[in-house]
């Protein structure tokens, strides 16, 4: 499991690492008097360059490891089943789903009402099944929410966003 | 230097509005840390919004109490529940829990509380000698050196590393890749902007490490949901006098000075933390006692060589982080996100720019580290019961607070999109083994490295010898090249054995 997964993380930063070399074109190097030998896009491509050869290190060291020294099968594949991946993860994919989109209405619903929902659907999220309360999961989200606002935009002076309903 | 320190002093010290600020800070780092899951670095994160509108000293002040409190708050979980309440109480576990299990909970906790104080004033001692005395030989350096400097401390991600090297310098080296983008340094050109004028300012360090730290914990705790778990907490806690006698404390000193050294020494190493120095000092306590065996069974030896070394290393932590602007941890990262909030550069100047403030420190450090002592004796039937706080209800909270720290800092709401991403990148990286803390280390240390080495450049095409006058520098090199050299080698020969080659 643990050299598939070092395979899947060397893929993905490899990927990655070809692409932020990719995009290291954009970067428009200065030549006029007083620039540096080392230009702005001297760095990104040598980080890019060593990403990509630690990410190689473990994309090999990651498919060495899966061929079994006897030849053998490397192991049955499962099917991957979105239904039952979502249903085995939801709590790590809602939690997630629900910071988004806490953060996508922070400016049009204000501060205060997106808090105070999200406080509430993450409280139910992260309570096992047969444990949610959504009564004191809500109260728990209003208070906390209308609380936070008081304290830091009232009392402190921090500027958080206030929504259509203006607070 | 006298009126700054008597600034300092007054400010914090006179003030009852600090004071009170910094007791409050310790009470709730002690919850943080007593609590499994919570941290010193989430009680920084979680508080930092509030300082936003406090003077520097005051903003700091709490921070540090808050850090002070969370390192010690763990030994509370690690004896009652033989759970580390943070990394840094590891080790206390190996001892404390077998205390508590033959009845002697309360001999552990007194153990515990009074030896992480020692750890602590020996730390903060250390840092006010040592740190002015960094700063003024530090003023020393140009490029070359803090080029050479960035490098060794990149070069500790090796140490760091464990066993696996190559997953230790990709987190450090995605760590600079995020400091890549914005303007870079010298020219200001946009580098991987996309044509978004928020990304021009480039990602925030707090952002980056409430992302990191935070949200990516709350993720986890989602995995978990299903699993129940379920502690045995023991209650009926009460100390008479503190908990140990006089002997044995006389039995201690030796234990207590070797593990604090320990402590400051990991402290100041940049990136580790308490975490390693507890297993270092309770390892090199168990080599030098005359019963090793004995250790792991429930003596208090072992207690207080991690709870002293641990707490020791917040002043070592700090030395650098005041002195050069090079966080020792996960939680002087965020302090110093919180000094930069708070308009004080730390870096070889910080006692000429901003004097009074540190001598603040220094004092709100040693009034948090007597606060501990005071609150966890008096509350310990208290933070007992905080052990049982759900956290279902309590990590979207923090979540919440998290986005009132990014936004707040800067007035957008972009940041908070930006905490989203390094919570997904965080998740990513734990899922795929990768540690974090080398890639704080990256993020910081980055764009340092980057700024001297182009200027190095320019040095080097003007005078190719320009080097050979840095002494300073060659030796920061010289000894980076012993410490990865010696990295490696161990690396290599513990991968050998591994495998039985």
């Amino acid at each position: 499991m643990s050299q598939s997964k070092d395979r899947i993380t060397g893929i993905v930063i490899a990927t990655f690492s070809v692409l932020y070399l990719y995009f290291s074109k954009d970067i428009r190097v200065f030549r006029g008097s007083g620039a540096t030998p080392l230009t702005s896009a001297f760095m990104p491509r040598f980080w890019g360059t060593c990403l990509l050869l630690l990410s190689a290190i473990l994309i090999i060291r990651g498919g060495r490891k899966l061929v079994r020294p006897d030849g053998g099968d490397p192991g049955t594949r499962r099917s991957f089943s979105p239904g039952e991946f979502f249903r085995n993860n939801y709590e790590v994919i809602l939690t997630f789903v629900f910071i988004g989109m806490y953060v996508a209405m922070l400016a049009p619903l204000g501060f205060t009402l997106s808090s105070a929902l999200y406080i509430f659907a993450q409280i139910l999220v992260l309570t096992p099944p047969g444990k949610r309360n959504p009564k004191l999961a809500l109260v728990v989200g209003v208070v906390a929410a209308f609380t936070t606002d008081f304290l830091f935009v009232r009392l402190l002076g921090v500027l958080l966003p206030h929504g259509i309903f203006g607070f | 230097m006298d009126s700054a320190l008597w600034t300092g002093f007054t400010s914090v010290a006179l003030d009852p509005f600090v004071l009170l600020l910094i007791f409050c800070g310790v009470a709730v780092g002690i919850v943080f840390g007593s609590v499994p899951g919570l941290t010193a670095t989430m009680a920084v994160v979680m508080f930092l919004p509030m300082t936003y509108t406090m003077t520097s000293i005051q903003g700091i002040s709490t921070l540090v109490a808050l850090y002070i409190g969370g390192i010690s708050g763990g030994l509370i979980s690690a004896i009652l529940l033989n759970i580390p309440g943070t990394p840094s109480s590891v080790a206390t576990c190996f001892d404390g829990s077998p205390m508590a299990k033959k009845g002697q909970a309360s001999k552990a906790l007194g153990i515990g509380i009074f030896f992480s104080f020692l750890g602590t004033l020996l730390g903060v001692g250390v840092l006010v000698v040592v740190s002015p005395m960094l700063a003024q030989f530090a003023i020393k350096f140009g490029a070359y050196e803090y080029c050479a400097l960035a490098l060794f401390s990149l070069s500790m991600v090796i140490a760091l590393s464990g066993r696996d090297l190559t997953k230790g310098l990709i987190s450090a080296i995605l760590g600079a890749v995020w400091a890549t983008v914005g303007l870079a340094p010298i020219d200001s050109r946009a580098r991987y902007t996309f044509g978004y004028v928020e990304l021009t300012a480039g990602f925030k360090l707090l952002v980056f490490l409430i992302g990191l730290f935070a949200i990516s914990e709350v993720i986890r705790y989602a995995e978990k949901v299903r699993s129940d778990e379920h502690y045995e907490i023991q209650e009926n806690v009460h100390i008479g006098g503190l908990g140990f006698t006089f002997k044995e404390f006389c039995s201690q000193i030796g234990n207590t000075i070797r593990s604090a050294l320990i402590g400051i020494g990991i402290g100041i190493l940049p990136g580790i933390g308490g975490g390693v120095s507890c297993m270092l000092s309770y390892t090199a306590a168990k080599n030098s006692s005359k019963d090793p065996e004995k250790f792991g069974t429930g003596i208090i030896d072992g207690i207080v060589a991690s709870e002293t070394a641990n707490n020791a290393s917040i002043g070592g932590a700090m030395i650098p982080l005041l002195s050069l602007g090079i966080p020792g941890d996960a939680v002087t990262a965020m302090l110093l996100g919180g000094l930069m909030v708070h308009n004080v550069a730390p870096g070889p100047l910080i006692f000429d720019k901003s004097a009074p403030v540190v001598y603040g420190i220094f004092i709100a450090m040693l009034i948090a580290s007597f606060a501990m002592l005071v609150i966890e004796f008096l509350g310990l039937r208290l933070f007992t019961k905080v052990l049982k706080v759900p956290k279902n209800y309590l990590l979207p909270i923090i979540v919440m607070l998290c986005c009132v720290g990014a936004i707040g800092d800067s007035n957008r709401v972009f940041d908070a999109w930006g905490i989203l991403f390094f919570g997904l990148v965080g998740f990513g990286l734990i899922k795929a083994a990768i540690p974090l803390t080398p890639m704080i280390l990256g993020f910081i240390l980055g764009p340092m490295f980057e700024l001297n080495l182009r200027k190095v450049s320019q040095l080097f095409r003007m005078n190719p010898l320009s080097f050979m006058e840095r002494p300073i520098a060659i030796v920061f090199f010289l000894v980076t090249a012993v410490v990865v050299f010696l990295n490696i080698r161990a690396n290599i020969r513990a991968n050998a054995q591994r495998t039985g080659v």
